[in-house]
């Protein structure tokens, strides 16, 4: 026993050493499994204050270019409001006594990006509506030109959000054109640019089509712009396509989000839930 | 080793980790090299602090960068690995006639020779980790390797940067 006491005294710089490194590769592979670790991000109020401070400063030196991406989807939201068909009756009024917000399905959230990363492995953001704003985990983000990513956590006024440049962050999406199925998967490295994977190879592709959300998962909406194939190649033995997507959001360049809350996903995943048991 | 060194030290600790957070974590050169001065205040804790405080420090300060990057465990890793290897090194760098008692990690009582070599080996242990934690694979190992090497030299340069401009007030070194 004294021996054992004795060893593991002289040991002890060592033990320390494997007891810390334990508990640090614990935290990273709890945070690779999408479970736990809900102390150490940047939503958690210390850090994201701190993060929120840094970036109402760096805000000033991109004013000019918010300005005009937010002139930009103006321009395409007057341009869907012209381009609707006339059908001899004032549309506004149609709209305002047909749809009352009871039917709606979406609710939209703004917020301000306040934390953004693009170079790493596996990228986050953080913004500035949490749990207080209505917003859990799970909900899907858009930007101004696209889909941005996915809440992993919220506390109550920041939350902190899987990027779209994330490895192990799947979005089901189709091709507008002709409604194929892919999933769309970052393959780290180049922040604007994205695998789309799984789409088979009798399908026509064309370089330039639109890669859209499928709307089979509750996170995005349907028919969200995702980005445009901008390459596709496939060998003799493949069965799939390997085809590399532009990203529709500049991720460099994003300020404020929004965050989509679908108000039916509860009921479209419990759904499943009580379905795909009885399959297996 | 006085009350106003560590006050000095401590005010390193919080200076340099919320310039890593704020300003340097968005500052990446030529989308390979990045700086990672928070290591710094780590490798001049005074050298009568124990091996077990030292890894105690390096695990709390790196877990505490890693809630602004939001990758738990990465920078904690690699931090109390280079702690873990610190004193051995500094060990193996004793000087001819052995350390003064109280003596500081400094230019000016070790020369840049010492520094160097103490800095060198520290720094590199350190970038290599976190990125080859931060990829989870070899997959792309040269890729890697080559962020390490490059962030490895930027964080020196700027350590040397930082010790060359503190260097000629007597008594109250970082």
């Amino acid at each position: 026993m004294y021996s054992l006491f004795q060893f593991l005294y002289r040991n002890r710089a060592f033990l320390t050493f494997l007891f810390l490194e334990v508990i640090s590769f614990w935290l990273v592979l709890n945070d690779r499994s999408y479970l736990g670790a809900k102390f150490f991000n940047s939503s958690n109020r210390l850090t994201a204050n701190v993060l929120s401070v840094s970036s109402n400063v760096s805000d000033y030196f991109s004013l000019g270019k918010v300005n005009a991406q937010l002139a930009e989807e103006n321009r395409q939201l007057h341009e869907m409001l012209l381009n609707q068909p006339p059908k001899g009756i004032d549309p506004i009024r149609v709209d305002s006594v047909s749809i009352d917000s009871s039917n709606y399905v979406y609710e939209m959230l703004a917020a301000k990006v306040i934390n953004n990363s693009t170079r790493r492995v596996n990228n986050y953001l953080t913004i500035n509506k949490g749990s207080d704003d209505g917003i859990v985990p799970g909900m899907g983000v858009v930007g101004p030109q696209g889909i941005v990513g996915k809440v992993k956590y919220s506390s109550k006024h920041f939350s902190s959000v899987i990027s779209l440049l994330h490895t192990e962050f799947l979005i089901s999406t189709a091709v507008k054109r002709n409604q194929v199925y892919g999933t769309l998967r970052w393959a780290s490295g180049d922040a604007l640019y994205a695998d789309l994977q799984y789409v088979p190879r009798h399908v026509n592709l064309q370089v330039g089509d639109t890669i859209v959300t499928s709307g089979f998962n509750t996170i995005f909406p349907e028919g969200y712009q995702a980005g445009t194939i901008s390459e596709f190649t496939i060998s003799d033995d493949a069965t799939f396509y390997t085809v590399k997507v532009k990203l529709a959001t500049d991720f460099y360049s994003l300020r404020y989000v929004y965050v989509v809350k679908n108000l039916l996903a509860e009921e479209k995943d419990s759904l499943e839930q009580v379905t795909i048991p009885d399959y297996e | 080793m006085n009350r106003s060194n560590y006050i000095s030290l401590a005010a390193a600790f919080i200076i340099l980790g919320l310039l890593q957070v704020t300003v340097l974590k968005n500052l990446i050169l030529g989308n390979y090299s990045s700086c990672f001065i928070y290591i710094l205040p780590l490798l001049l804790i005074p050298l009568e602090v124990s091996a077990i405080a030292l890894m105690a420090t390096g695990f709390l300060y790196g877990i505490s960068i890693d809630t602004f990057y939001d990758t738990p465990g990465i920078h904690a890793a690699s931090a109390v690995l280079v702690m873990y290897l610190r004193p051995g090194l500094i060990r193996i760098l004793t000087p001819g006639g052995g350390y003064d008692a109280g003596t500081q990690i400094s230019a000016a009582e070790l020369g840049w020779g010492w520094v160097l070599s103490y800095f060198i080996p520290l720094i590199f242990i350190h970038h290599v980790a976190l990125f080859f934690i931060e990829a989870g694979n070899l997959g792309m190992f040269w890729v890697t390797l080559g962020k390490a090497t490059m962030s490895s030299i930027f964080t020196l340069v700027v350590s040397l940067i930082i010790l060359y401009i503190r260097m000629p007030q007597k008594g109250s070194r970082l």
